[in-house]
């Protein structure tokens, strides 16, 4: 009954379509298809940019973010779908675990079928659900293990920033916990 | 279509392996809802013509883990843990909270119904519809840390075995017994989280019996589809908006109320329930702030996060790593014992987690013991050479852990206080039931009766099914009384996080979720009476080693018939006429007699002829 909302790849419209770069790598049937988004270029103005900011001794392991998260992108309340996930080390240390959007896009360029993008509005990866393989080569790139499997289609999922506006950061602040907060994303910064 | 439920229950029977699905109709879960309700219904169904003859640690008894329809949806996910109970002999719905319930909906299954006996130690996994019973031999006899940290290490590795799918592999959730709950002692708890128990009823107990160590579940499906989404959404964020505003309660938990229900209300258990007044300052809320490294821990969806975790990091008591005492801790684990330090108080409860006590049943027992031992009854000979002051922390915690191992005096002092009594009194020859605070062998609750400031008023527990236990209070009007907790405990959400929630919302958030209408006459005048109908009659049926006489046992134990020796409330107590007054009102506005007995039009009129019959039988209805 749960009606998705708009699927995580329309909701951040890229700006840039049909670039030239035509290069695709042909793997296990992925159909040849444009490149609907741009991979970073220098002119974006990263300013306007945002990252989520964790602080873990603030973290009540409430997981009311993966709740906020999975209604965002899959309309039904799934914590396994969730781009933020909630592990509990031991009872008691919960520690919210979600894209840290690096600087260098390991898992874009671990992608062998272009399946993942940049978004050039707000920096966070896109992924292309109907071109994932979901071949596990950015997990392992990926220098946190961050992106998972979904739990029932078959494509990884990576926080896309929802857009810009984090649904579960929202939902971390109004209960007032504050263990996510939103930082402006600026090349030179250190986010340790 | 059932909206709100996953659709099928689990059934493992745990003496030949056997694993297979079964449902039930909608009528029934209409009905009977989900957990304590469900429960109630399932015992009745399958032990109820023999009720009486079932020892609650025999293979017979059926353990059930059961969610409820607004599981992971209403705030405050929690799990439903019934059966026999070992320590009442009725029926009692103990809620633990934690992600299990989410989990266990998530792999599809609304609840577990665990029957037989295992051979050997074992431990059942579940993830999604692979479901196996596995060899639980390096675990038992483990603390509780241990377990946890094998059961999660292990479920784990063999998630990724199973699923062919990318990225780490979350936690599953685990509900598990201790050493009190392995060596069948009738105060062990059902775990969750390493803080979280389910500790009215015994049920860790009766896992033990079943050879049963722990059930990891982990589910990656969604939650159930609901029938009016925006209805819920909207709900959703109205109640947790309102939750966001209670800031006393969010900060401080139930552990504000160390020195305030002792203080103001006079109704905190001190010493053995021999006062109910104290007006220590180390035991203010403040005094427990400097241990805490973390303000709020919460569970799944919960918006007030009353939880806190501590750490003792000087001392005595150096490296206890625990979950801040809640109240009932601060009065079970410190003041009736006579402590009040916050530090002697963490180190109890953290005892108590490591050995999977129940922080009540025990704290009760103990407490008993200290009583008896101040008295001179029991000698520093009988306890094995612990000296058993009150306030003397190391040694309470040396005859918990005696306690959870049935060594010496601990294997008496495991049956709980009521059955101690019973066994203690033969030993000495003198009756020392008049020290035993229970209700129909449950411990009562951290809530005195006698001032009747507290919350707890009067009959509170002398007429709950559930009997000592303080979720679960009666009183009249009906809609203020037990009822109401049935929905709680059926359709499964937390007390705490519905304070200010009227019953109307809920059940139009019940709407919201299965589709189906529920009215304050329809519960109220019927459901609920059902439900309630049905454990009282398990519970007057007893069993082999108990059994409570309807209205006579219906009484406040002997304890709370003492005056008050100090506070502000001296000399003051219930006045013996009142109570049978009310007693009397409440038999007859729930349809009893004035026996306390169901009448037969009332069980005929609830659909019940099967419980008219069998009481019948027993010769409980004339």
């Amino acid at each position: 009954m749960f009606k998705p909302n708009p699927p995580h790849h329309f909701i951040s419209k890229p700006q840039i379509f049909n670039m030239p770069n035509m290069r695709y790598v042909h793997i296990m049937g992925a159909k040849p298809r444009e490149r609907r988004t741009q991979t970073i270029k220098g002119n974006i103005n990263r300013n306007d940019q945002v990252r989520i900011k964790r602080n873990y001794k603030k973290c009540s392991g409430c997981r009311r973010c993966e709740i906020a998260c999975s209604l965002y992108h899959e309309g039904k309340i799934w914590p396994e779908s969730s781009r933020i996930r909630v592990f509990m080390f031991v009872p008691g240390v919960e520690i919210p675990q979600l894209c840290f959007q690096c600087e260098d896009y390991p898992c874009v360029k671990a992608c062998p079928v272009d399946a993942l993008s940049v978004n050039s509005q707000t920096g966070a990866v896109n992924v292309d659900a109907l071109r994932c393989t979901d071949c596990g080569l950015c997990v392992k790139a990926c220098p946190g293990n961050v992106p998972h499997s979904h739990p029932k289609g078959n494509y990884i999922v990576i926080c896309d920033l929802c857009g810009g506006k984090p649904k579960c950061v929202e939902a971390c602040q109004e209960g007032r916990w504050n263990a996510l907060t939103l930082v402006p994303r600026k090349k030179e910064r250190s986010f340790l | 279509m059932t909206r709100g439920y996953a659709g099928k229950f689990l059934e493992i029977n745990l003496s030949n392996g056997n694993i297979k699905e079964t449902k039930f109709p909608d009528e029934v879960l209409r009905d009977y809802v989900g957990g304590r309700g469900l429960a109630t219904k399932i015992l009745w169904d399958r032990l109820g013509g023999k009720w009486e003859t079932v020892d609650p640690f025999c293979p017979e008894n059926v353990l059930l883990v059961l969610t409820g329809p607004l599981t992971g949806y209403l705030l405050g996910a929690k799990v439903c843990v019934s059966g026999k109970s070992p320590q009442s002999n009725g029926v009692i719905g103990s809620t633990v909270a934690g992600e299990f319930g989410i989990d266990l909906k998530c792999a599809g299954y609304d609840g577990l119904i665990i029957t037989g006996k295992a051979e050997r130690p074992c431990y059942i996994f579940i993830c999604d519809n692979h479901v196996e019973i596995k060899d639980a031999s390096p675990i038992w006899g483990k603390k509780a840390r241990e377990t946890l940290r094998f059961l999660v290490k292990k479920s784990i590795e063999e998630i990724k075995a199973i699923r062919s799918k990318h990225g780490e592999v979350k936690e599953p959730s685990i509900l598990y017994i201790g050493s009190a709950g392995e060596n069948k002692t009738r105060v062990a708890a059902v775990i969750a989280k390493y803080a979280h128990g389910a500790g009215y009823g015994g049920y860790g107990g009766v896992m033990g019996a079943k050879n049963l160590g722990a059930i990891v579940a982990k589910g990656f499906g969604p939650l159930p589809d609901v029938y009016n989404r925006e209805k819920v959404l909207q709900l959703y964020q109205d109640f947790s908006e309102r939750n966001f505003e209670a800031k006393g309660f969010r900060r401080w938990g139930t552990g504000g109320g160390g020195y305030y229900f002792g203080a103001e209300t006079s109704s905190e258990p001190i010493r053995n329930w021999q006062e109910e007044w104290h007006d220590k300052e180390s035991y203010k809320r403040g005094k427990f702030d400097k241990f805490w490294v973390k303000k709020y821990w919460g569970d799944f969806g919960c918006p007030t996060t009353c939880l806190k975790l501590a750490v003792l990091k000087t001392g005595r008591f150096k490296g206890t790593i625990c979950d801040n005492p809640d109240y009932e801790f601060e009065a079970y684990l410190g003041t009736n014992l006579g402590i009040f330090t916050p530090e002697e108080n963490i180190y109890l409860s953290y005892v108590s987690n490591e050995l999977g006590l129940c922080g009540i049943q025990g704290g009760a027992v103990l407490g008993f013991a200290a009583d008896l031992y101040e008295k001179g009854i029991l000698t520093k000979k009988d306890l094995d050479g612990i000296d058993l002051k009150w306030g003397n922390t190391e040694a309470f915690a040396t005859l918990a852990e005696k306690i959870a191992f049935r060594q010496g005096i601990g294997d008496i002092l495991a049956e709980g206080v009521y059955r101690a009594a019973l066994k203690l009194s033969k030993m000495k020859g003198v009756d020392l039931l008049k020290y035993a605070v229970h209700e129909k062998g449950v411990a009562i609750g951290a809530h005195g009766v006698r001032s009747g400031k507290d919350f707890a008023k009067n009959i509170a527990y002398a007429c709950s099914v559930q009997a000592g236990d303080h979720t679960s209070l009666t009183s009249l009007p009906l809609d203020q009384s037990e009822l109401s907790t049935i929905m709680a405990d059926s359709a499964i959400y937390c007390f705490f996080n519905t304070f200010d929630i009227e019953d109307t919302e809920i059940f139009s958030f019940y709407k919201a979720v299965t589709g189906w209408k529920l009215t304050n006459k329809e519960w109220y005048g019927e459901k609920a009476l059902r439900i309630l109908h049905l454990q009282r009659a398990m519970l007057l049926l007893g069993g082999p080693d108990a059994k409570w006489r309807p209205k006579l046992d219906d009484d406040n134990p002997p304890r709370f018939w003492e005056p008050l020796p100090s506070g502000p409330y001296k000399g003051k107590t219930l006045d013996r006429k009142m109570f049978e007054k009310a007693r009397l009102k409440y038999y007859s506005a729930v349809g009893w007699d004035e026996e306390g007995v169901p009448r037969p039009e009332t069980l005929r009129r609830l659909g019940l002829e099967d419980v008219e019959a069998k009481l019948k039988e027993v010769g409980l209805i004339k």
